[in-house]
């Protein structure tokens, strides 16, 4: 793969048709003065997007995180006191605050897992299909991945309804028992995790099996039919000739997922209108979202807090796949 | 090159200039445009609202109005996101016990020139704050409990709390709740809990103190706990949402609710939202929560609503103008007549002459409310009471549950 790499990353820095290097210092100095306007217009879109949408608010939550922002400043044109780090020792001080964080971690590591595991494996078996099925399991995928998240946990909320779900009348039936009348699934945390995993799970593996799939497809078969010849077994090719193909791929997937899954909010807030207890249910994005109203400070400091943390999560998993393009 | 270049400028500029005129656009001229109006729940009658379109567009030329209906779930945060936005609804109905606090977060504007004295005092003294008036009144409304004849059959009506207790725990089969009881259903623990003699919260010189774990609270509660574990069939996390869904099918002996829920109960079996009109709903009855003694109404919570204009309106005028058309005769008439008490006094004459309005009537004179501060919202907000609920009705230790619940509701009051 490296070999490949290199290959492909050395072509533009090629020179090409130039003329050769004695022109090139002549031709060079007058043209530094002049700024390079195209490239810079070229560039401009996206730079203005990210400043509006991504830098703009990111300086914003720093500020607010230090001051005591209310609505009633917003509405009667006040400035908001600046109160250094008190909103940061109020998040850590706050007694349930570690078992949010503890929950949000366990939880990002197991859908993290689930996906990327069950991807990879829709993937595989996507590779082996014949076409009609292959395209079953593309719509499938499709459809499950198209529906709106708060649809879709809505519909969930309801097969697992302690009064009239489905799952309740289903488990009744085949027990030939009434044991699950009324069994509230939502009620205990652990199962109302049970139900969430399997909600976004269900979500979230189209998106890694799709991914995975199409990185599958650059696998050349040559190589897998040679190591075949020299006698390696299916799972010695996948991890020693798929993976290493693979790695940027499921570089990127997993860093993408880890993201998606440590800032989950619409699932866990909407089976929480459903049942369960909010407070011993919460995760980041929830607790966030349902500290005082309109107290900006302490929220912007729980954000900022979630920004660090997502930055060092993924920080290494960058790293390393940026490490891999340059080698 | 270059020529992309300008491309790209010119595409970068319609993205930046896209982005601010959407802030713009709602503000229309004094010739049109259109008002919005956010009611909360399936309550407000629908030839209130269609009254309330067809008046104000005959009376504003040009202009429109919408309706749009929210849950109670998003009365705290969605509006006080939508309030502080460019783009804010323009009257927007809120509960009682929420007012204080968005008058006190800027979000409405004070009602100038407004006759408070013809409505209810006790939703015109929620609306008040720091002396200004800050939203009409709309509606109020209390619990009562309801059956169907065919159900209850020969059992007596109780008249004392524990008779109720125990013939909802008498009547309560695997199928059948005696008394349906959903777990977060915290205005329908509240009787339980004023009726023995304990409170919410109450001033004590400076500091609020909680009462939940008075001594009458522990035993409204500990009576509460008996009627969710041995009375009630309801989902023990769930809300009272479409309490007509198991009374419709026949589970509920006794069910505690908002008067409306006679038009639930009644709707016809094949309507959007079901009823059962020709069956339980057939022969509804209903009465006013008995108290400790026989002859006695237990205390019951205040309910009610109040529509305020908001500050970010962008045609405050018509907004206005919609709000007294949502106040005034024509309007106030219809709530009545769909068994809402109306906020104008004088509309009351028009509420139905029913066994279930008189219940709501007998019901409403024992009334309480939640403490008056603009924190209270803030408690709501938690939702700390609706989980203390859950865990007693999940079987959990009372007297700690209680204690721990006004330690976090001191917690917030006296911040």
């Amino acid at each position: 793969m490296s070999a490949t790499l290199t290959e492909h990353d050395a072509a533009p820095r090629t020179p090409g048709p130039r003329p050769p290097k004695p022109d090139a210092p002549a031709a060079r100095g007058p043209k530094k003065r002049k700024f390079p306007f195209a490239p810079w217009m070229l560039l401009a879109p996206s730079i203005i997007l990210l400043v509006v949408m991504v830098v703009y608010p990111t300086i914003l939550m720093f500020v607010t995180s230090f001051t005591d922002l209310e609505i009633k400043n917003k509405m009667l044109g006040t400035p908001a006191n600046f109160v250094g780090f008190d909103n940061y020792v109020e998040v850590f001080t706050k007694s349930d605050f570690p078992a949010v964080l503890v929950r949000s971690l366990t939880l990002m590591v197991i859908l993290t897992v689930l996906i990327v595991g069950g991807g990879m494996l829709l993937a595989l078996l996507m590779l082996r299909l014949t076409k009609g099925w292959r395209l079953l399991v593309s719509v499938g995928l499709l459809l499950a991945w198209a529906m709106p998240p708060l649809s879709a946990t809505v519909v969930f909320g309801w097969i697992f309804d302690t009064d009239y779900g489905v799952v309740n009348w289903l488990l009744n039936t085949i027990t030939g028992t009434q044991d699950f009348r009324g069994h509230g699934w939502l009620a205990d945390p652990l199962s109302f995790f049970m139900v969430l995993i399997i909600i976004v799970v269900w979500q979230g593996i189209p998106f890694a099996a799709f991914t995975l799939y199409a990185g599958l497809g650059q696998v050349p078969d040559e190589v897998l039919e040679a190591s075949q010849l020299d006698g390696a077994n299916a799972w010695q090719r996948f991890r020693l000739i798929v993976m290493p193909y693979l790695r940027n791929v499921v570089t990127a997937v997993i860093v993408l997922e880890t993201i998606w899954n440590l800032r989950i909010f619409t699932q866990v807030y909407a089976l929480q209108q459903q049942g369960g207890l909010a407070s011993e249910t919460n995760v980041l994005g929830t607790y966030l979202f349902r500290q005082g109203l309109g107290e900006f400070g302490v929220t912007a400091a729980i954000g900022v807090f979630m920004v660090i943390l997502l930055m060092g999560i993924s920080y290494y998993n960058v790293r390393s796949s940026l490490k891999e393009e340059e080698a | 090159m270059r020529k992309l270049g300008i491309v790209a400028l010119g595409a970068a500029a319609a993205l930046t200039l896209a982005g601010c005129s959407t802030g713009g656009t709602e503000s229309a001229s004094s010739d049109g445009g259109d008002i919005t109006v956010w009611v909360v729940g399936s309550d407000t009658p629908e030839d209130a609202r269609a009254y309330l379109k067809d008046t104000f567009e005959s009376e504003n030329d040009g202009w429109t109005l919408t309706v749009e209906e929210k849950t109670w779930a998003d009365v705290s945060d969605t509006y006080a996101a939508a309030l502080q936005s460019n783009d804010s609804p323009d009257v927007v109905e809120v509960g009682n016990t929420q007012t204080a606090s968005f008058a006190d977060q800027g979000l409405f504007l004070p009602l100038e020139d407004f006759a408070s004295d013809d409505y209810l005092p006790g939703l015109v003294e929620s609306a008040t704050y720091d002396g200004d008036l800050y939203a009409a009144p709309y509606y109020a409304g209390g619990r009562i409990v309801f059956y169907s004849q065919q159900i209850l059959g020969d059992t007596a009506v109780p008249t004392t709390l524990d008779e109720y207790v125990e013939t909802g725990k008498a009547r309560k089969t695997d199928t059948v709740s005696g008394i349906w009881a959903p777990g977060r259903d915290w205005y329908n623990a509240l009787p339980y809990v004023w009726a023995h003699g304990g409170f919410i919260a109450e001033q004590d010189g400076d500091a609020w103190k909680a009462g939940f774990s008075s001594e009458g609270g522990i035993e409204g509660l500990t009576q509460l706990q008996d009627v969710y574990l041995n009375a009630s069939n309801a989902a023990k996390d769930g809300d009272e949402t479409d309490p007509q869904v198991p009374f419709c099918a026949g589970e509920d002996v006794f069910l505690s609710a908002p008067a409306w829920v006679q038009w639930s109960i009644t709707a016809p079996a094949d309507a959007e939202a079901p009823g059962c009109a020709d069956t339980y709903g057939s022969d509804l009855h209903a009465f006013a929560l008995p108290g400790l003694e026989a002859g006695e109404t237990a205390p019951i919570f205040a309910g009610g609503s109040n529509v305020a204009v908001a500050t970010k309106s962008a045609n405050p005028e018509q907004a206005r103008a919609a709000l007294d058309i949502m106040a005034g005769a024509g309007y106030q008439d219809l709530l009545a007549a769909g068994g809402l008490t109306p906020g104008l006094t004088a509309s009351a004459a028009n509420l139905p002459d029913t066994e279930i309005a008189k219940a709501q009537a007998v019901a409403l004179e024992n009334s309480k409310v939640t403490p008056t501060t603009p924190k209270w919202a803030e408690v709501e907000a938690a939702q700390i009471i609706q989980e203390a609920l859950v865990k007693i009705a999940q079987g959990g230790d009372v007297a700690s549950i209680a204690a721990d619940l006004d330690k976090q509701i001191e917690d917030i009051l006296n911040s």
